[in-house]
């Protein structure tokens, strides 16, 4: 089959969509399909040229393809017979995050804005398939714009990920911006009571969001215990950080999906830390169990902090707990792959 | 300095657009700059150009580089104050072969009215073009093309890395062709000549990737002219195996507007090219190079050309380094 998968790209960032299409794109060549990825470049503005962008969205052309996979919006209004959204997420800031310090300020003119964006979101009935990443993806189609869609969980290449030693340090990898809530991690090493550490590791595009970060560092002295590496992490590092640590974090706003990082600390059988309020992850997290649910407050977080570091072997019981739930689920490509191309 | 590639794809044939892509962002990586690149769609139908030259056109990514690097038609439709343009061809269809067998003719061929588009989808490109900083081009036959749209352009030097390959299942001796099989590369041409050819040379047509619909119909003529015997089909690339074994190689393409990888390694090896002397800028290599039979794009000239070529030529290594020397020397420039 010819398959083209048409993502969105924001220049010279790579995060877990990125990763999850490319290793799609890989899964469906080892199954003997010619597959494309094509990108389309987001603008940093909201107004007339996300317009613009959502108008060649439905201009570009893939007539010699027999099937579309589009993941974001707006990549997901290009025009196809057999057009496939499996939608990572919408335009957030639209919708839940409308009016929010993550979105955008309600205004005459920004209205204008969120219902074409919204009206643009209604020829996604014209899908083959309408598949989402997550419960919370599906739950807010369906509140916002009444449409009905299917939870098709998604996984990444974890065949790299495993257990290694219980460490001393909680890791937090990912793009570092302010909906990924790193501050509240950094900000809750001032209550913590124990010795861990925390390491944070991604690349910050927003400046005054990483002086926030390091100037929080500096203020309360917390150099020995906080590594906060503002640069994009080799897979090797990666690998080396989360098989080690005690456990990983993940305290993103309303995330779409249970989150890449959840799922690689899951395979490396390390619990994870999250909030009420961070969306898909707790899809994934049970509380006290395989992680812990936390108030997104500095003071919640740091008391799941200490919990982990002062009783390590619990810490290790839970990780195990969250592995051993990861491959109960058995999210496998050849079903991911058999239900897209279905 | 941030520098984003874009390149363009269109269905069946973008191997070199695209390992230029790829050559491009490894080196300014190599270069410690900021890449990223990224493909857009074209489909190549006259009456959805227009449409398709918009939709880059909306597509904005002034505020996110500082350079902007296009590679094939119509990337250089997208907007930067910093625009380098790279094309190997410029749709010969639409333009040098409007009207005639070789490029976009309809049907019920509305001269006016698609008088018109032309027009309209020249001064589109014009302007497009005329942007750009500069743009540079496979072939003088392509620079040539691109002064009737009163642009400038510079040639550049690019040949994709051709796979080594496996031992390869090609008969030795064969005379090998690849084509995208798209009507101008007069594969019929080819199978006429070898009809018509006494020494029974094997023949084999390598397809990276094509219209099934054209596969269909090439199979249908192999079958008709009773070539199965000699003529093979194999649908992938030439590698350096196959280049090996060869007795020579073959290109009818009519007015190209680069040269084909696989003529350039060749070439690069000794081994003997048959070329058409409509060939644009095949045509050009010949003069350049002994190994270089140039022929009148007729069955009886081909046919005689081919049974010249000397079973297993002499060949020496070829190193796509020696053949992309230049590249750096000129992206580096575009960065100063």
């Amino acid at each position: 089959m010819r398959i083209a998968l048409v993502n969105m790209i924001s220049p010279f960032i790579r995060g877990g969509a990125e990763i999850l299409v490319d290793d799609l794109m890989h899964q469906l060549q080892l199954r003997g399909h010619t597959v494309e990825l094509y990108r389309l470049p987001s603008p940093n503005d909201f107004g007339l040229l996300m317009a613009r962008l959502i108008e060649a969205s439905k201009m570009l052309r893939f007539d010699h393809y027999d099937r579309v996979i589009c993941f974001k919006f707006p990549a997901y209004c290009v025009i196809h017979r057999n057009r496939v959204v499996w939608m990572f997420h919408q335009f957030r800031q639209a919708y839940e995050l409308w009016n929010t310090e993550f979105g955008i300020e309600a205004n005459p003119q920004n209205e204008i804005m969120r219902n074409i964006v919204m009206h643009a979101d209604t020829a996604l009935v014209d899908s083959r398939q309408l598949f989402t990443i997550a419960h919370e993806v599906t739950n807010r189609l369906k509140k916002f714009n009444n449409i009905d869609s299917t939870v098709l969980p998604h996984l990444g290449n974890m065949e790299k990920f495993g257990p290694g030693k219980t460490g001393s340090y909680l890791f937090f990898p990912s793009r570092i911006s302010s909906i990924k809530r790193q501050h509240l991690a950094v900000e809750a090493m001032h209550y913590v009571k124990s010795d861990v550490k925390l390491v944070v590791a991604g690349v910050c595009e927003v400046s005054a969001y990483d002086l926030q970060i390091r100037s929080f560092i500096k203020k309360h002295h917390l150099e020995e215990h906080v590594q906060y590496e503002n640069r994009w992490i080799s897979d090797e590092e990666m690998y080396q950080w989360m098989s080690n640590c005690l456990g990983s974090m993940y305290l993103a706003y309303k995330e779409d999906s249970c989150g890449l990082v959840s799922m690689e600390a899951f395979y490396s059988a390390k619990p994870v830390i999250t909030c009420i309020d961070s969306g898909g992850t707790i899809e994934l997290i049970e509380d006290q169990k395989t992680g812990f649910i936390c108030e997104p407050t500095p003071q919640s977080i740091a008391k799941a902090m200490d919990q982990l570091y002062m009783d390590k072997q619990a810490a290790a019981k839970m990780g195990q707990a969250a592995r051993d739930e990861i491959i109960r689920r058995d999210i496998t490509w050849d079903n991911t792959i058999r239900r897209l191309l279905a | 300095m941030k520098i984003l590639i874009a390149g363009a794809l269109a269905p069946y044939s973008n191997r070199q657009e695209k390992a230029l892509c790829e050559a491009v962002e490894q080196h300014y990586r190599s270069q410690q700059h900021t890449t990223d690149l990224f493909y857009l769609p074209w489909e190549p139908d006259f009456y959805g150009a227009h449409e398709q030259i918009l939709a880059y056109r909306l597509l904005t990514v002034y505020n996110e580089c500082d350079i902007l690097i296009t590679v094939g038609y119509p990337a250089f439709a997208l907007q930067h104050p910093r625009k380098y343009a790279f094309l190997f061809d410029f749709f010969p269809a639409f333009h040098t072969q409007y009207g005639t067998d070789y490029g976009f003719k309809d049907q019920f061929f509305r001269v006016d009215q698609d008088q018109k588009m032309v027009k309209n989808l020249h001064q589109a490109e014009k302007v497009c073009l005329g942007e750009a900083r500069k743009v540079f081009v496979a072939s003088s036959t392509l620079q040539e093309n691109l002064q009737s749209l009163a642009c400038q352009a510079e040639r550049f030097s690019f040949t994709p890395t051709l796979a080594k390959g496996e031992p390869s299942q090609v008969e030795k001796g064969s005379i090998l062709v690849e084509s995208y099989l798209e009507p101008l590369d007069r594969i019929d041409l080819l199978l006429q000549a070898a009809a018509l050819m006494k020494d029974k040379h094997p023949i084999a047509i390598m397809i990276p990737a094509s219209d099934p619909q054209y596969q269909n119909a090439l199979y249908e003529r192999i079958a008709r002219l009773q070539l199965q015997k000699r003529v093979s089909v194999y649908e992938r690339a030439v590698t350096l195996t196959d280049l090996q074994d060869c007795s020579g190689a073959l290109s009818l393409r009519r007015f190209s507007e680069y040269v084909p990888a696989y003529v350039s390694y060749a070439l690069a090896m000794g081994i003997h090219c048959v070329v058409p002397k409509d060939g644009g800028a095949l045509c050009s290599l010949d003069g350049q190079s002994e190994n270089i039979f140039g022929v009148s794009a007729e069955e009886q000239s081909i046919a005689k050309s081919l049974q010249r070529l000397p079973l297993y030529s002499t060949k020496r290594k070829a190193s796509a380094d020696s053949l992309n020397a230049d590249l750096p020397k000129l992206l580096e420039g575009l960065v100063k």
